[in-house]
């Protein structure tokens, strides 16, 4: 292992690594930035320029990739409301409040330095795990993924405070549009209505798309002005503020990154529910869970950590077993059987120098991602002073290219557009977009799994609770909607002291 | 008269270049600039490695790039449509689901393509299946399992897994219960080794990468065949079950229906000859990736047999799960 990471070191220092990891973390970051596209598509189009590399090489520049996604689509998520990517999801409850707030700066310094302390972190919790990273996968069976599944979509009652009925339609819609397309469990295809599109399902891309960076701009545009109303508030050089805030307030980190790397190694989960994850337990074990979706900076902090975090966890089961963790990872599978490896356990044992150098590349990209982006963050956060009028004319169809791009497809422009309509009428009547979302990402995994878990047990309910992980999670989702009531509760008696003494 | 004979030659030059532009020149012009390759799935996949490994070992034989197109959905459906509606100049072909495209089609069901009439080039592989349970399972042959004397449950993947699995157990006479809706082929294995089920039918090359720790153990090699990583597992013949033998994942490639005779005996030739380069044989080697190099007619006459036996058990094919 020394003798792997000796030789990957040298390859990225002598061999020129550096300069693929330098190419592949800025396409990661243009790709994070512009909705739509992302890391499975940067990958997709990068695998045949990689057939004359050499794998070290291939290997840096996919490394460079992964590690630059997660932070470009942060910052579309603070600035204009509309993650880039859909795990940045979570980070538009706190980072366009502080944009309005004309604390851009900070969230993106906030982001920036989460991500990078994220990405290392989950590098060395993946250097830790390899030894045991069977054991704890096997751990987890279609009971566990549904437990985790549903805990999840807990995370909506977090992200509706003060909204709960409202969020709860929204949740049901998502679910409703999770289940359009084929049936993985009964072979079939479901609510499709004789559109062969729809056979695969609603796409969730486009999806986000029209919810998020179609409505936004459309809303934004009938309101007028800039994004951030009072201009001479605005200190965007407040980005320093936001890398120190991410060392003040280090548990938030640790925590955001531990539930990154964790999620992100359990396959078939994926990062979205991780980034929920991470910030839903902030909320809950915060002093002030009120703050949030105000603009609080640890809103920021915990997603971005646990964004750059994922990609280190997700690796292992895409290595030890050929199970791709993400969207990303199915793609990457596919460029490492192109050179040559067949993953499962043997990468481990016979490969070992191209591991390390993806780890090595993944490291070294999430920091030097995030500093590149953080010597231009002040330009970035000066977009939320320009008219919307300006902004409309690029946002609008760099969009609806992205929706186009991924699959080349006319009606996914179509779903983007229909979801931008729709996601204006809930901006307008004020009903939360990302429960929507969250739902309609968990549906098919919590269905599927959960019909799993019966043919396995044949029909047998409490599997679910006499399976020790399954239990664990299960108590976890009850203890995570109790919280807001217990806390609610506790709130009303001392204000009923208060009110006595 | 010298203008005259000027004229009659110039004429005739003339007459002679329009003749040679009307004679469609098409199988000397092929290809006239890049090439659609559609791969009816999501990129990273086996159908997404094999057609693009593919079309790069092709593109540098014909000088011209080769490019992919990921058109996923349906099983392979969708892809199969475009490919099927797509221009026939020769400057588009695609890579097929087979037997995804064949099972709808047994089930009577509307899917916009008609196999018969698919121009065939030939294919890349013949994934055949096997049987396999975990290392330490009671059974150890295809006849214990057949003797548990309760149903036995199988993991399976996509609606070819199923169909699989399903023919298996009509076929061997196991009372069985298909545990589906894996996202894919190693997720559906990862469930044998953990317990979800006793056992899965899987293609022979995906058991044979997952197996590197000898998490598995083979029951039955649905081909006739020697695999290396499986010496002393039964094989379909011996067991007694030889039409197992025709089940399989195909690496088909074809091109949409009325290509230019000419023009398609040019690209057969050429996807013959791109299977043949030594790059290819040596990706397949070190990612022990199969390679069974078959034309249009054997890919054809292997299609027929196939959609035979998944004929006969129509009616297992379309029971839900």
């Amino acid at each position: 292992m020394e003798d792997a990471l000796a030789h990957s070191f040298h390859a990225l220092v002598a061999g020129g690594g550096v300069f693929y990891l330098a190419i592949g973390a800025v396409v990661g970051l243009v790709f994070g930035i512009i909705p739509g596209l992302g890391g499975p598509t940067a990958l997709a189009l990068l695998i045949p320029l990689t057939f004359g590399m050499d794998t070290t090489s291939a290997m840096f520049l996919a490394g460079g990739i992964m590690g630059g996604v997660p932070f470009g689509g942060s910052v579309t998520a603070i600035l204009l409301n509309t993650p880039g990517t859909a795990p940045n999801a979570a980070t538009v409850f706190d980072g366009y409040p502080m944009t309005l707030q004309g604390r851009a700066g900070a969230a993106l310094g906030a982001a920036g330095a989460a991500s990078a302390i994220g990405g290392l972190f989950g590098v060395i919790l993946l250097l830790l795990a390899l030894p045991i990273a069977r054991e704890v996968i096997l751990f987890f069976a279609p009971p566990e993924f549904f437990m985790l599944a549903v805990l999840g979509l807990s995370a909506i009652a977090v992200s509706t405070e003060g909204k709960l009925l409202r969020g709860l339609i929204a949740a049901g819609l998502g679910l409703m549009i999770a289940f359009v397309g084929y049936d993985d469990v009964g072979s079939g295809t479901r609510f499709t209505y004789g559109v062969d599109y729809l056979w695969d399902g609603v796409p969730l891309v486009p999806t986000l798309i029209g919810l998020f960076a179609v409505a936004q701009i459309v809303s934004l545009y009938l309101s007028g002005g800039a994004i951030t109303k009072n201009p001479e508030e605005v200190e965007v050089s407040r980005v320093g503020e936001g890398v120190r805030a991410v060392f003040r307030e280090w548990p938030t980190v640790l925590r955001g990154s531990s539930i990154g790397a964790a999620i992100g190694a359990i396959p078939g989960v994926g990062g979205t529910v991780a980034a929920f994850l991470a910030y839903s337990v902030t909320v809950q074990i915060s002093d002030e869970p009120e703050t949030f979706g105000k603009g609080n900076i640890k809103g920021v902090i915990a997603p971005e950590a646990s964004n750059n975090a994922r990609e280190g966890g997700a690796l292992i089961p895409t290595l030890a077993f050929g199970i791709p963790g993400s969207a990303e990872m199915a793609v990457f599978l596919g460029l490492l059987v192109l050179h040559g490896m067949q993953p499962g356990p043997a990468v481990l044992l016979n490969h070992m120098d191209v591991v390390t150098s993806l780890i090595l590349s993944l490291a070294f990209a999430s920091v030097f991602a995030s500093v590149m982006c953080l010597l231009v963050a002040r330009q970035l956060a000066r977009i939320t002073l320009i008219d919307v009028n300006y902004l409309v004319a690029i946002i609008l169809p760099v969009a609806l290219v992205g929706a186009y791009a991924l699959n080349s497809s006319m009606y996914d422009v179509i779903v983007a557009v229909i979801f931008g309509v729709i996601g204006y009428l809930m901006i307008r009547f004020d009903y939360p977009r990302l429960p929507l979302v969250i739902a309609m990402f968990l549906g098919s995994v919590m269905e599927v799994n959960f019909r799993q878990s019966l043919m396995i047990s044949r029909g047998d309910w409490t599997t679910f609770f006499s399976r020790p992980v399954s239990l664990i999670l299960f108590l976890l989702i009850v203890l995570s909607l109790c919280v807001p009531a217990i806390r609610y509760g506790i709130r009303k008696f001392r204000e009923g002291k208060e009110q006595e003494a | 008269m010298e203008l005259m004979r000027k004229l009659t030659r110039a004429g005739g030059a003339l007459a002679v270049a329009v003749a040679t532009l009307a004679v469609p020149a098409a199988a000397q012009d092929w290809p006239s600039g890049n090439i659609d390759l559609i791969i009816p799935s999501s990129p990273g996949g086996g159908f997404d490695t094999y057609g693009r490994i593919l079309g790069k070992v092709l593109g540098e034989q014909l000088g011209v790039q080769i490019v992919p197109k990921n058109i996923s959905g349906g099983a392979g459906m969708r892809g199969a449509q475009a490919a099927y509606n797509a221009r026939p100049d020769g400057q588009t072909f695609a890579t097929f689901n087979v037997p995804g495209i064949i099972q709808p089609i047994v089930l009577g069901e509307e899917t916009g393509y008609d196999i018969d009439k698919i121009d065939w080039l030939g294919a890349m592989a013949f994934n055949q299946y096997i049987v396999v349970v975990a290392a330490d399972s009671p059974y150890n042959t295809i006849a214990d399992l057949k003797a548990a004397g309760e149903p036995v449950s199988f993991s399976a993947y996509g609606s070819s897994g199923i169909a699989a699995n399903r023919i298996l157990c009509n076929e061997v006479e196991i009372e069985c219960q298909i545990i589906s809706g894996y996202p894919g082929n190693n997720d559906a294995l990862l469930g044998v080794v953990r317990g979800d089920a006793v056992a899965s039918v899987t293609p022979i090359n995906t058991a044979t990468a997952f197996n590197t720790a000898g998490d598995l153990k083979g029951l039955l090699l649905m081909t006739d065949r020697d695999v290396a990583d499986f010496p002393d597992t039964e094989k379909a013949d011996s067991a007694g079950y030889p039409a197992l033998a025709s089940l399989g994942l195909i690496r088909a490639f074809g091109l949409p229906p009325g290509v230019d005779p000419e023009v398609s005996a040019a690209f057969e030739a050429a996807f013959m000859k791109a299977l043949e380069a030594e790059e290819l044989q040596q990706w397949a080697a070190d990612t022990d990736s199969q390679l069974d190099p078959m034309n249009g007619d054997e890919l054809k006459a292997l299609i027929d047999s196939q959609t035979e036996l998944l004929t006969r058990y129509k009616d297992v094919l379309a029971q839900s799960n």
